[in-house]
């Protein structure tokens, strides 16, 4: 398992367009098993860290001896979608089962971290997302990958090519129209 | 909103955040241009972005303040490294309290690895006890599952640090260095490498002491022992200090930390580093590191360096910490100083410091002013090396510059002070002379085919034209040399800027040696005409006629360069290479009337051209005739193009893909036809916008994209490299924009704007830079397209708040007289479309 991934991710990686149809089920397969493993376990208001999950799945998927360090930021950039919509269905199911008791959020702040604790409604979130990327698809881009894989700027500009200068600006003004977004949606 | 307005937004929130409160206001309505909407919102999100500082951040270190580890309770984060964080701890038994340090492993690394090989070398890591070694003193797994190593705390500096804010001189800083050094010597005769030696892993108490941190360490990390070039070792190790062979993956030795060593005290006495390495691609830095010669310390002194953006190192800044004056400076540093540095970051492992303790011997013997062991690589060493080397590497090819130039000075003055001897003094001249040659005839072919080799080049050009320079000087008697000093000019000119190769972009720099050699040709061919020495200066015509900006006598040396190559073919009938050489000679001077703005007579020179270059790669075949053919159907098929002949133009083309197509996979490592290939595709793709094809233009575009990045991220220094790649995302977003696909349109001169003007918009509006309007326009032409089709008015509003920036350009440039006739189409139609004022 460990060696076919690692080398579809190469081949990938090296430019061929197939090796990532057959990479994507294998990846979303991983993720989905280890996202329901943690997030079964989660008591309410318990922690979900989506960086230590793809994290996770990478370690178990990839030969670490085999593998480029570039590739590392490339398997993250196809993680992070996928994340992304495992956490917005899970969100979602969970918020179905309340009933309206509220949104269901998962805490992405570990639980240990007291100050500015802030409980993330990642419904919504994915909401104020699109509709970022209709303004500025890369800018939708760029919080995906930061946020739901947990890359660093550098290995964001790495996955989308450009330079980390400007993800770090897109990245700061993205974040203040989502946080604007959202603290708009929590008015009553 | 919709997304133009929004790029308005960012930008001027991204400005407007770094602006003082008063001087805000201010710009926001300069920028808004009395939009309140615009306004409201970019106000709203100054407030947003200072509430939304941590939002979204990843989560803190762990684990974090007050957890127990064992028989510690964290108190504080000390910092942050490549493998982990680092906590202040204090082991809270009721008996007493000791404060530690305490390294948590990043999430990532193998932790059950890591732990068990831990287990296997704790009882040498704990056996190490020295007054310069930080002790380490347990370590385990936290309750997340993350390896920790509990450390003494070592209250200090990083050493680079401590020297820099204590003003210590040269020899200050050598004492210290010496104890580092007698440090690491300690560890190696236990037979523990430390691996990660850096500034940052020496730390320096306020008593002055050097304490070493992380002996060790970097092999826990490392599968099965040995340092691999795996994303393990690339998180860890900051590459700067990395040896040859741990960037190459080979098993490491007490060795490598010598050639560390190496690195922090050429980065203690000069301030810069042997290399910055700016690539964060491994294979890139690895081949700096292992091929690029280090420049001597000495001389580094007299540079300024732009490290980030903000942080310029300076001849002053480096000097003023160390000996106030940068010429004592450098004298202190010249010689013994040189060498001994030199030799400890030697690539050849085996040639290094044998061991830590004879370096710090060495040191000792310069500090007491006897005689110090290291010496300068030898000429003989160097000049053998570089010629059993069949394939010319980077690393050869410095030694041997460096070597020619020290080796010529030598011999000259050999010859002039001893004329008994001058017979051997002679031999050895023209020894030099061949081997400078071979140098640059061969090396930079070679070398022009690595990506990322920027800065190797520009270095072996300044080498290059400095030896040039002398040898010139010494020979004027000699027609033979005089040929190849001329040769030898006109290669330097290529790499510093000649258009269609590689290049450095130095047009200036490249008239001058194209010159210089076409003054040395003209001299010769008046004292001794022959038929090669004309075929020398046609090529030297050629060239001139492509750099010389005034296209006059441009016009005049192209000409003069055909003249020559026909009365050479008429000469040699049927032979392939004069048909190459006549066709070569067509080009340059078809250019000429293309400048002229006579497409019809470059059109009949280019079909000329054409049949000249079959005919040569049907005697030749080789991948450069081939090439050629291909060059010369696409100056066709763009000509055809330009007159509207489309079938033809496409039929031209079309040919000259086929044939790169076919380059590209025999030489998938030559960059050359991978950019040859990528401008017949985006030729087609234009030819095909003009035919009305549209979503087939694209797809050529989207074709030649891939290559175009690729080009530009090897080598971001590579001006034209990032220039191609941007004009091929404005030419997608031209065709986007006719295709009504208003917003992907948008994107992609987003994109455009980006990668040549990284800046931002802000800057741009200062710009006196006639691109910089063009694209403003063309932003303004895809909204205003989007008004005509949909007849949204708030289209029009932005359309025009594009042509009213690009407006502002083109008039500071017509103020100043900087702008070509060729645009007065473009402005027209940019005025036209803004309201009558
Ligand atoms: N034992 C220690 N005592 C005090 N400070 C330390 C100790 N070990 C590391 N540090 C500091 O913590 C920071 C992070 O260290 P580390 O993770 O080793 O990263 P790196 O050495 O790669 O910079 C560094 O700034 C270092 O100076
Ligand atoms: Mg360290």
């Amino acid at each position: 398992m460990a060696e076919d991934v690692t080398q579809l991710l190469a081949r990938w990686s090296g430019g061929d367009k197939e090796a990532l149809d057959q990479l994507m089920p294998l990846v979303y397969g991983e993720l989905r098993r280890l996202a329901n493993y943690h997030l079964m376990r989660e008591k309410p208001g318990h922690t979900l860290q989506s960086t230590a999950l793809v994290h996770e799945a990478f370690l178990r998927l990839i030969d670490q001896r085999n593998v480029q360090w570039q590739n590392r930021a490339h398997f993250f950039g196809v993680a992070a979608q996928m994340i992304r919509r495992i956490l917005v269905d899970h969100a979602r199911a969970h918020q179905t089962a309340k009933r309206g008791g509220g949104a269901a959020t998962v805490a992405i702040d570990d639980a240990l971290q007291i100050s500015k604790k802030r409980d993330l409604d990642v419904v919504a979130l994915d909401d104020a997302l699109n509709s970022l990327a209709t303004l500025d698809p890369q800018q939708g881009r760029i919080v995906e990958l930061r946020f739901f894989a947990g890359l660093t700027i550098e290995e964001t500009a790495e996955v989308i090519g450009i330079s980390p200068a400007t993800v770090k600006r897109d990245w700061n003004t993205a974040k203040a129209w989502l946080y604007r977004e959202l603290s708009r949606s929590d008015q009553p | 909103m919709n997304a133009a307005d929004w790029q308005i937004v960012k930008e001027a929130l991204d400005t407007a955040s770094r602006l003082e409160p008063d001087e805000k206001a201010a710009y926001l309505d300069r920028i808004c241009q009395g939009r309140a909407d615009l306004r409201a919102e970019i106000q709203s999100l100054l407030s947003a972005q200072e509430e939304s500082e941590d939002f979204l951040e990843g989560p803190p270190p762990e684990p974090v303040i007050g957890v127990k580890l064992g028989a510690y309770r964290i108190t504080a984060l000390i910092g942050e490294g490549g493998m982990g964080s680092v906590y202040r701890a204090v082991r809270d038994d009721n008996s007493y309290t000791q404060e530690v340090a305490v390294k948590v492993l990043k999430r990532g690394m193998d932790t059950a690895a890591v732990v068990s090989r831990f287990r296997a070398e704790r009882q040498i890591l704990a056996s190490m006890e020295h007054p310069n070694i930080g002790r380490l003193f347990d370590g385990g797994t936290t309750p997340d599952g993350l390896p920790y190593f509990v450390m003494e705390l070592i209250e200090g500096a990083s050493l680079t640090e401590f020297c820099d804010r204590n003003r210590f001189s040269i020899v200050e800083r050598l004492k210290l260095f010496r104890k580092v050094c007698d440090a690491v010597d300690y560890a190696h005769r236990r037979l523990v490498v430390h691996r990660d030696l850096k500034p940052s892993n020496i730390l320096v108490t306020a008593a002055g002491e050097p304490k070493l941190l992380d002996f060790g360490i970097a092999k826990l990390m490392s599968p099965d022992g040995a340092l691999q070039p795996t994303m393990t070792f690339v998180k860890m190790m900051t590459p700067e200090y990395a040896s040859p062979e741990q960037v190459r993956g080979e098993p490491v030795a007490t060795s490598t930390d010598i050639y560390s060593l190496g690195v922090i005290l050429y980065e203690l006495l000069t301030g810069h580093r042997p290399y910055r390495l700016t690539s964060r691609l491994l294979h890139e830095a690895a081949m700096v590191i292992c091929q690029v010669e280090p420049e001597k310390p000495s001389s580094v002194v007299r540079r300024t360096e732009e490290v980030a953006p903000d942080l310029r190192i300076t001849p002053d800044s480096v000097a003023s910490v160390r000996e106030g004056k940068l010429e004592r400076l450098q004298r202190r540093l010249s010689g013994d100083l040189d060498n001994i540095v030199l030799k400890a970051l030697r690539k050849d492992a085996q040639r290094r410091y044998s061991s830590a303790a004879e370096l710090s011997e060495d040191i000792w013997r310069y500090l007491h002013q006897l005689p110090v062991r290291a010496r300068p690589d030898s000429f003989p060493y160097r000049a053998a090396k570089f010629a059993s080397r069949n394939r010319l590497s980077l690393a050869a090819a410095a030694l041997a510059v460096a070597g020619l130039v020290g080796g010529l000075a030598f011999a000259v003055r050999e010859a002039r002070i001893a004329q008994a001897e001058r017979q051997r003094a002679e031999r050895r001249f023209n020894d030099v002379r061949k081997l400078a040659n071979s140098f640059l005839f061969e090396f930079h072919d070679e070398v022009a085919k690595l990506s990322g080799s920027m800065t190797a080049r520009e270095l072996v050009v300044r080498k290059a034209l400095q030896y040039l320079d002398s040898l010139a000087s010494e020979s004027s008697g000699d027609l033979e040399l005089q040929r190849e000093l001329a040769k030898a000019y006109q290669r330097v000119g290529d790499v510093q800027g000649l258009a269609g190769e590689a290049n450095l972009g130095d047009t200036a720099g490249a008239l001058k040696s194209y010159q210089k050699a076409g003054g040395i040709l003209e001299d010769v061919l008046r004292r001794a005409p022959g038929k090669e020495t004309k075929m020398e200066l046609a090529t030297i015509y050629d060239r001139l006629a492509t750099v010389n900006a005034g296209p006059d006598r441009g016009f005049g040396y192209a000409q003069r360069s055909v003249d020559i190559r026909r009365e050479l073919a008429a000469e040699a009938p049927g032979d392939p290479k004069s048909h190459a050489s006549l066709g070569s000679g067509l080009w340059a001077l078809a250019q000429q009337y293309v400048q002229k703005g006579d497409i019809r007579k470059a059109l009949e020179i280019r079909l000329a051209m054409v049949r000249e270059m079959e005919l040569a790669a049907e005697g030749l075949k080789t991948p450069r005739s081939r090439r050629n053919v291909a060059l010369a159907y696409k100056s066709v098929g763009a000509t055809e193009s330009k007159l509207g002949n489309f079938q033809n133009a496409l039929q031209y083309l079309r040919r000259a893909v086929a044939i790169d197509e076919q380059l590209v996979r025999e030489y998938p490592d030559d960059v050359l036809h991978r950019m040859d290939l990528s401008f017949g595709l985006s030729d087609t793709g234009y030819t095909l916008r003009r035919m009305g094809k549209l979503e087939e233009a694209l797809q050529y575009y989207r074709r030649v994209l891939p290559i175009r990045r690729e080009m530009a991220e090897a080598d971001p220094k590579d001006h034209r490299a990032q220039r191609a790649h941007s004009t091929t995302w404005a030419r997608i977003g031209g065709i986007l924009g006719d295709l009504g696909r208003t917003s992907e349109a948008l994107e992609a001169l987003r994109q455009a704007f980006r990668i040549r003007w990284p800046g931002g918009l802000a800057a741009l509006d200062r710009a006196e830079d006639v691109e910089v309007a063009e694209v403003l326009a063309d932003f303004g032409d895809i909204l205003f397209q989007d008004y005509e089709r949909t007849r949204n008015a708030a289209s029009l509003r932005q359309a025009r708040v594009w042509y009213q920036r690009s407006d502002s350009v083109f008039r500071r440039l017509e103020a100043t007289g900087g702008l070509s006739a060729v645009y007065a189409e473009r402005v027209r139609l940019v005025r036209d479309r803004l309201p009558r004022s």
